[in-house]
């Protein structure tokens, strides 16, 4: 199974918000060593609940007590120049693809670390891009991290994420560029 | 020489460009560094003193923070040029804080940029404007105000607006990619000129017949937004005062609503047929008393209107103004709100992009646009 081979998991803040929405990212943390970037982090402060009157409540999360606690890791994000230069590369080649600056700081990490770290996202425009830029590979989906989960969208499905990655690597090829 | 030395040093021009663009920035917004602190979040200001003068590397969420208290989108930064806004016609102005207005413009103009960025990816050109061919016009025309009132007939020609445009005014502007937003904080209205983009900003507390008017005026600068100097008022508002009347109210339905209830002139009904055009009733009256061979029954129609004033409204009338108000004007033109969620959805930006496009969380964005936009969007 993909997951057995995982070590070094980077998870997007989609999913960490997603996985607190469905109450199972401890069961994240059983399954690998998970890090996210300082951006991420910032990003996942809180999700809201929708307690079905049309106004959801805001719950925080908690990532500082999982950092304190060792159970979650945090990587600087890259310097600006190198997000700068990564962002620009990219709009040059993907000009109707966009993604933000906060998941181009994971692909960096991606694309500099060799094998060691995996993504875990739900977005498939950052799927496709790892596609289109070789390293789908090192993207993993969060069924294939926990298995089937009731309430999960498709984007986080292992068949959305292949998918995304052959869309971008069709694309790659189309355009001569691997 | 040493590589270690060279990046170092291209390391820190680019600290030093960066954080330049953010005083930059900060100035054009006016605001002092220990407000921009503030609002960005930063304990105190001296780590923005540093990283504007590039002494202190700009960690990327710090920058996304910085942008967004600029009303900015942060990848505006990472371009490293200093950025030409469109240019900004404001009129209607109530609002005193010009740091306010600065913010404002800032977020109008991220949003063009958006805008134009999302129509690339959906391939759109729709939005091109070419209003050359009316200004071309002008040079036949030795009277300034037969000029404004016919190119009024031209633009109602064209774009098919009907016997009465106020009601479709809306639906045509977005069709032709005219930005309109409606903000409710920003008590003050103003048409944004675009190369390519135009905007409409509207204070959206307004009476609705007060907007339509200010939306004719604001498209009319739009069109003559080169032709004529707006920061003089005076000149200019007494052709912007014909442009809207008679673009709202078609000399040639004016003069079948008349012919047919001139007779009745004193009656309810002739006040009803005025609230068809959607414009204030002095407007209408106005419109009325610059028609010459109405010109003698224009006291008729004043008293005929000050019978009325203040009378119930037609309900179907009130409604149909909230419904336009409820589906155009909103803080986020509603063509930008559908192509960034189509974007969206197809896989062509991510959800983090989305979120920065509204300037909100990524955990908030979905429950933000089903709230104001659910009625427009597929959720």
């Amino acid at each position: 199974m993909r997951s057995e081979a995982l070590k070094k998991v980077i998870v997007d803040a989609n999913v960490i918000i997603k996985l607190h929405e469905l109450g199972k990212f401890e069961s994240l943390l059983k399954v690998c060593e998970i890090y996210v970037t300082e951006t991420i982090k910032d990003e996942a402060r809180f999700y809201l609940q929708d307690l079905g009157n049309g106004v959801p409540r805001k719950v925080m999360i908690d990532l500082d007590g999982y950092i304190r606690k060792g159970r979650l890791k945090v990587l600087s994000d890259p310097p600006m120049d190198k997000i700068a230069e990564f962002s620009a590369r990219l709009e040059k080649k993907l000009p109707d693809q966009g993604i933000q600056l906060g998941e181009t700081s994971s692909l960096i990490y991606l694309m500099e670390s060799g094998s060691n770290y995996c993504f875990c996202t739900g977005d498939r425009a950052v799927m496709f891009v790892a596609g289109y830029m070789g390293f789908g590979d090192r993207l993993v989906s969060l069924e294939a991290l926990l298995g089937v989960i009731t309430g999960l969208e498709y984007s986080y499905t292992e068949d959305c994420l292949k998918k995304e990655i052959g869309r971008g690597s069709i694309r790659k090829i189309q355009e001569g560029a691997g | 020489m040493n590589m270690d030395n060279k990046n170092d040093r291209a390391f820190d021009n680019f600290n030093l460009k960066i954080g330049e663009m953010i005083r930059k920035e900060r100035e054009r917004a006016g605001l002092s560094q220990k407000k921009l602190a503030e609002l960005a979040g930063f304990k105190n200001y001296q780590t923005l003193w540093a990283i504007e003068k590039g002494r202190r590397e700009v960690k990327l969420n710090e920058l996304s923070r910085i942008a967004r208290a600029l009303g900015l989108n942060v990848s505006n930064f990472l371009k490293l040029e200093e950025r030409t806004g469109p240019k900004f016609l404001w009129f209607s102005g109530r609002e005193k804080d010009t740091t306010k207005l600065r913010r404002l413009e800032n977020r109008v103009f991220q949003v063009l940029q958006n805008f134009k960025y999302l129509a690339g990816i959906a391939g759109i050109s729709w939005f091109n404007q070419d209003f050359s061919a009316l200004q071309r016009m002008r040079s036949s025309y030795g009277d300034e105000n037969l000029f404004v009132t016919d190119l009024a007939r031209k633009i109602r020609d064209e774009w098919n607006l009907g016997r009465y445009p106020a009601r479709n005014l809306y639906d045509v502007l977005e069709a032709r990619g005219i930005l309109i937003f409606g903000i409710q904080d920003a008590v003050t209205n103003a048409s944004v000129i675009d190369d390519i983009t135009n905007a409409l900003v509207l204070y959206k507390k307004e009476a609705p017949t007060d907007v339509i008017v200010n939306t004719a005026k604001a498209l009319f600068r739009i069109i003559a937004g080169d032709i004529y100097d707006f920061t003089n008022r005076k000149d200019v508002e007494k052709l912007e005062k014909s442009f809207v009347a008679e673009l709202l109210i078609p000399e040639e339905t004016l003069r079948e609503t008349l012919s047919r209830e001139v007779q009745h002139y004193f009656k309810k009904e002739l006040y009803t047929e005025s609230l068809k055009f959607g414009v204030p009733e002095s407007l209408f009256y106005e419109k009325i008393r610059n028609l010459k061979d109405f010109k003698h029954l224009a006291g008729g129609f004043e008293h005929a209107f000050n019978t009325v004033r203040d009378s119930n409204l037609p309900s179907a009338y009130l409604k149909s103004w909230e419904n336009l108000k409820r589906f155009h004007l909103r803080e986020f033109p509603l063509q930008y709100v559908k192509l960034a969620w189509w974007a969206y959805k197809e896989g062509k930006i991510s959800k983090m992009l989305l979120a920065e496009f509204f300037w909100k969380n990524i955990a908030e964005i979905e429950y933000f646009l089903k709230e104001h936009y659910g009625d427009v969007l597929d959720f």
